[in-house]
């Protein structure tokens, strides 16, 4: 198992009190898997790559186990963490246009990436050699103008380019977990295509691990061979992708679903689960998900479900009981 | 009708739950707490010292102005003359014997005053001037916004030196270069909120309502916008206590015999070597004073801009 | 790009042009204001109320006073831009050439303060965002607040009293030992002149002077260099540029003075000329206090003699100075970030 956790809690710490934003998490990841974290806003799953990397805002803190390569991630001293972060987990954000930064080229930012690499694993950290690194990567994400791109600053690109350059980042850097979070929400659909397409390559070539989060359960279904549905910090359904997407056990995968716009589809009308999300202040007491759910019932209100495993899969509700 | 009565009741209850949000986030911080409460003692005893001041020269009764003070600062002894802190005589006493803790006391009221009476005014002109330049736009917009430009161009306190200096440096002036100097700030923040809101849809839509645009402007930066404005005029207290204690350590707006922390700070310098308590304890008095409104300011900006806990 | 850039500078000159045009306007009209009657202006610029009408009507013809108001506007910014500021009723010589005298002699007290309060400033500003809710960040806080909640004549009284009385290190007060020859006067600059002269005494005794001012001057204005350094540093530290360099496995440290603080002292530029007007303000007390003749000096003795024009041309002065550092600061902004958009 490349990564595995347990028992995670995260808790943030605001002006209002202290509040649980994932609670009681466990989560396998085996090596080459792409897993993907499905889910509204503020269901918790940006948290959950913030925990990975030991990235979380200095308000937020977290309890449990975050087992990587033998090492508990949330144990370990900073410097190695600093070991960790890059080559051996990298991850991606939702915004293109603040992920370089604006007073530095590209160029500069991709051989700062490719240093780190030959450092760790004591390669030649030749200027030249590594220039010839970047540019041939940028080549092969169909950055042709390799060149006159490393020269310019991320504000002269467009969204679609800053974001393949940082994918590029994790080409030079080749960690074995790469968290991709909402990396294509900002940028156009032709070029969410590549984006997407660029993982799956990233995933076959170079044998990367690949978490994907993001609230479109569509995409999740064209990349990811398995699959964690979360709301309000709880996973509500894990399993195996296509067999999730074929048949949603939980009430909520089968609303998130239900969501996609489908051309197919003859009524043409597209449905939406009612109601948003709660609050992390006001949570309802039983089952987080009841005050939306249409198929509740007495107990959901009362008492919170456990996970259960239901057929090939793992779903917190009691109507699997 | 109805609607409009419990509508206006909402919006008291929502005015009145800010204020307590607020007061709630001051006392969980120690630092904003302590300036709190170190502005709460300033205005209170400014409140009573000032009436029994007030009511002292009303009933022409010069006991009545120091009742509460340890000593009357006015009470000339050179036997006493220049004598360094002790158990009676708290601060010291300055070349005259007059006991320096009595005389700050005495002067506090007249910084209290000015401080809301600048900040006031300073809010009043700012919100008339902003919102019309921001309502209005194009040339009004950019006449108001220059002339706001070429206030802030000198310095504050420069700019207060010439104009109350002009008026022959008297009380008055130094009250009127005061006001006139502090309004452009406020001016530039209320322009900004009005231009914020001026699209927004309600905005628009009370177009229908008849209701007259400029007084609706007035009601809603007043009563929903006013928080940025608090945070900093908290701070702005502060600002306007420091640069009129500067004047009046220049000689500026000087009502004598009647004490003043910054004048009484000027006469100490000269004596500085031997009698250090006549110029340092008056100005560590302005420093605590600023200090409360500097921390209470600073704290109500954190909360505003959500920077709490970090 | 290019032309953009020009027509950027030519804005910002043509807004500083007008604000410069509006200020010189008020400060006619404050004292036509207190002296609406030609006599009661020739009696200003007399310098005595005490004045014999026909030298008045003299004063009157050569002053134009009795001339429609706004044609007296016009001659007095005219008289402005030709460098003609009138003459000192104090000390019957151009006001021009006071100031220049004294001028420089501040701006060797407000220069070295300013490079002191950017370095003091982005110092304390990098150790408070690095050590975020840390007790470091607690005590930096404190020590900025409470300088800038001193007035200025507390934070210059104590260095006098503990540095120059008690310790008896530096000199309290005094440009310059006054026992020493003072050398050509090649430039307006004492201490250039003194370099030039090749007078070394006096130029020690002149550094020796100055520290304590200077000190003074950069205690009371660093404390602005400190919080926008520590809030732009932490703004920067919250972006995903942030995050990502040290995501690619930058030591945290490294990340915090490479990226957070490099892109945090561009915006400082603009502080430059803010530091600019608050040590000039400053300097009118620092230099009252030390008995530093220089431009705040000569602001408090026209204050004592209520010398009107004085007062009123160093206002201007001063104000030029200002919006012309603004301007400067305003392009180099505009010329060193890229981003920022030209209007």
């Amino acid at each position: 198992m490349l990564l595995t956790i347990r028992n995670l809690s995260v808790f943030y710490n605001t002006v209002v009190g202290k509040f649980k934003v994932i609670e009681d998490m466990n989560l396998d990841l085996e090596e080459g898997d792409i897993i993907s974290l499905v889910g509204e806003s503020a269901s918790g799953k940006s948290t959950l790559g913030q925990v990975l990397t030991r990235m979380l805002p200095g308000t937020g803190s977290a309890e449990g186990e975050v087992i990587f390569d033998g090492k508990d991630v949330l144990k370990i001293s900073e410097n190695r963490m600093t070991e960790i972060r890059g080559t051996s987990i990298f991850m991606i954000f939702q915004n293109p246009l603040n992920s370089l930064n604006p007073v530095k080229t590209v160029g500069f930012q991709l051989i700062e990436a490719a240093r780190i690499r030959r450092e760790r694993d004591h390669l030649s950290t030749d200027e030249a050699e590594m220039r010839k690194e970047a540019e041939e990567s940028l080549i092969s994400l169909r950055l042709p103008d390799a060149d006159s791109i490393m020269r310019r600053y991320p504000h002269e690109l467009s969204g679609g380019q800053v974001q393949r350059v940082v994918i590029c980042m994790a080409l030079l850097l080749k960690p074995k977990i790469l968290i991709a979070d909402e990396p294509t929400t900002a940028l156009d659909v032709t070029i969410q295509a590549q984006v997407i397409n660029l993982l799956r390559t990233l995933n076959k070539e170079m044998k990367m691990t690949i978490i994907f989060i993001t609230h479109d359960i569509g995409l999740a279904y064209v990349l990811s061979n398995n699959l964690v549905v979360l709301y309000s910090g709880r996973i509500m359904e894990s399993g195996n992708t296509e067999s999730i997407i074929k048949k949603p056990l939980h009430p909520y995968t089968s609303g998130l679903i239900g969501s996609i716009p489908n051309s197919s589809k003859t009524s043409g009308k597209l449905f939406s689960i009612k109601g948003s999300p709660p609050s992390y202040l006001s949570l309802p007491d039983g089952c987080k998900f009841s005050n939306r759910c249409q198929f509740v019932f007495e107990r959901c209100m009362q008492e919170e479900p456990k996970l259960l495993d239901v057929q090939d899969r793992k779903v917190k509700c009691w109507l699997y009981e | 009708m109805i609607e409009n009565v419990t509508h206006k009741q909402e919006e008291k209850k929502d005015t009145q739950g800010k204020l307590n949000f607020y007061l709630k986030m001051v006392y969980k911080d120690k630092t904003g707490f302590a300036g709190m409460i170190i502005v709460l003692i300033f205005f209170g005893w400014s409140f009573i010292q000032g009436m029994l001041e007030i009511f002292s020269g009303m009933f022409s009764d010069p006991h009545l102005g120091s009742i509460l003070l340890p000593h009357n600062p006015f009470n000339f002894n050179y036997h006493i003359s220049m004598q360094g802190p002790s158990s009676t005589y708290l601060l010291g006493t300055n070349a005259e014997g007059e006991d320096i803790l009595s005389r700050l006391l005495y002067a506090v009221p007249r910084d209290a005053f000015i401080a809301v009476l600048v900040v006031a005014s300073a809010i009043l002109i700012g919100a008339v001037l902003g919102i019309t330049a921001g309502y209005m736009g194009k040339m009004t917009d950019e006449i108001i916004m220059r002339v706001t430009d070429a206030f802030l161009a000198v310095p504050a306190l420069i700019l207060v030196i010439a104009i109350s200096v002009v008026l022959n440096a008297t009380y008055t002036g130094a009250i009127i270069g005061l006001m006139v100097v502090w309004w452009p700030i406020y001016t530039r923040f209320f322009r900004g909120q009005t231009l914020k809101i001026k699209n927004l849809d309600f905005v628009q839509a009370s177009k229908i309502n008849n209701v007259s645009k400029i007084r609706f402007f007035f009601r809603y930066l007043f009563l929903n916008d006013t928080d940025p404005i608090i945070a900093y005029a908290a701070l702005d207290f502060g600002n306007v206590i420091l640069t009129y204690s500067t004047l009046a350590f220049l000689g500026i707006g000087l009502t004598p015999p009647i004490p003043e922390l910054g004048s009484m700070a000027a006469d100490g310098v000269g004596a500085l070597p031997t009698a250090w308590w006549w110029a340092i304890f008056p100005g560590l008095a302005i420093l605590v004073i600023v200090i409360g409104f500097v921390l209470l300011g600073d704290r109500l900006q954190d909360i505003i801009s959500n920077r709490i806990n970090y | 790009m290019q032309s953009k850039t020009v027509l950027f500078i030519v804005r910002r000159g043509i807004n500083a042009l007008i604000t410069v045009v509006i200020l010189i306007v008020f400060l006619f009209s404050l004292i036509h204001i207190i002296a609406p009657s030609p006599a009661a202006m020739a009696r200003i610029y007399a310098g005595s109320p005490h004045v014999p009408p026909a030298e008045l009507l003299t004063i009157e013809k050569t002053y134009g006073l009795n001339k429609p108001i706004y044609e007296q506007m016009i001659i007095y910014m005219v008289a402005i831009f030709h460098g003609n500021l009138g003459v000192d009723p104090t000390y019957k010589v151009p006001e021009i050439s006071l100031i220049a005298k004294f001028l420089p002699r501040t701006l060797e007290l407000v220069i070295p303060a300013i490079i002191l309060s950017v370095a003091i400033g982005i110092f304390t500003g990098a150790l408070a965002a690095s050590k975020r809710r840390k007790p470091t960040d607690h005590v930096v806080k404190g020590v900025y607040l409470a300088t800038w909640a001193s007035p200025p004549f507390l934070v210059a009284a104590m260095l006098q009293l503990f540095i120059g009385y008690d310790l008896g290190l530096l000199p309290a007060v005094h440009m310059v030992n006054p026992l020493l020859n003072t050398p050509q006067n090649y430039t307006s600059f004492p201490i250039l002149n003194s370099i030039i002269a090749r007078d070394w005494p006096y130029f020690i005794s002149l550094i020796h002077h100055m520290i304590l001012p200077v000190i003074a001057l950069s205690l009371i204005s660093f404390g602005i260099v400190t919080r926008l350094t520590r809030s732009s540093m932490l703004d920067i530290m919250e972006t995903d540029y942030f995050r990502l360099s040290i995501m690619k496995g930058v030591p945290r440290k490294k990340a915090i003075y490479s990226v957070a603080l490099r892109n945090a002292s561009i915006p400082l530029i603009t502080l430059i000329a803010l530091l600019f007007a608050y040590s000039v303000a400053g300097a009118v007390i620092i230099e009252d206090i030390f008995d530093y003749h220089g431009m705040g000096w000569f602001i408090v003795h026209a204050i004592y003699t209520l010398d009107y024009i004085a007062i009123l041309d160093t206002t201007i002065i001063v104000g030029l100075s200002v919006i012309a550092a603004n301007l400067i600061a305003d392009i180099l902004y505009g010329v060193l970030d890229p981003r920022v958009r030209l209007e």
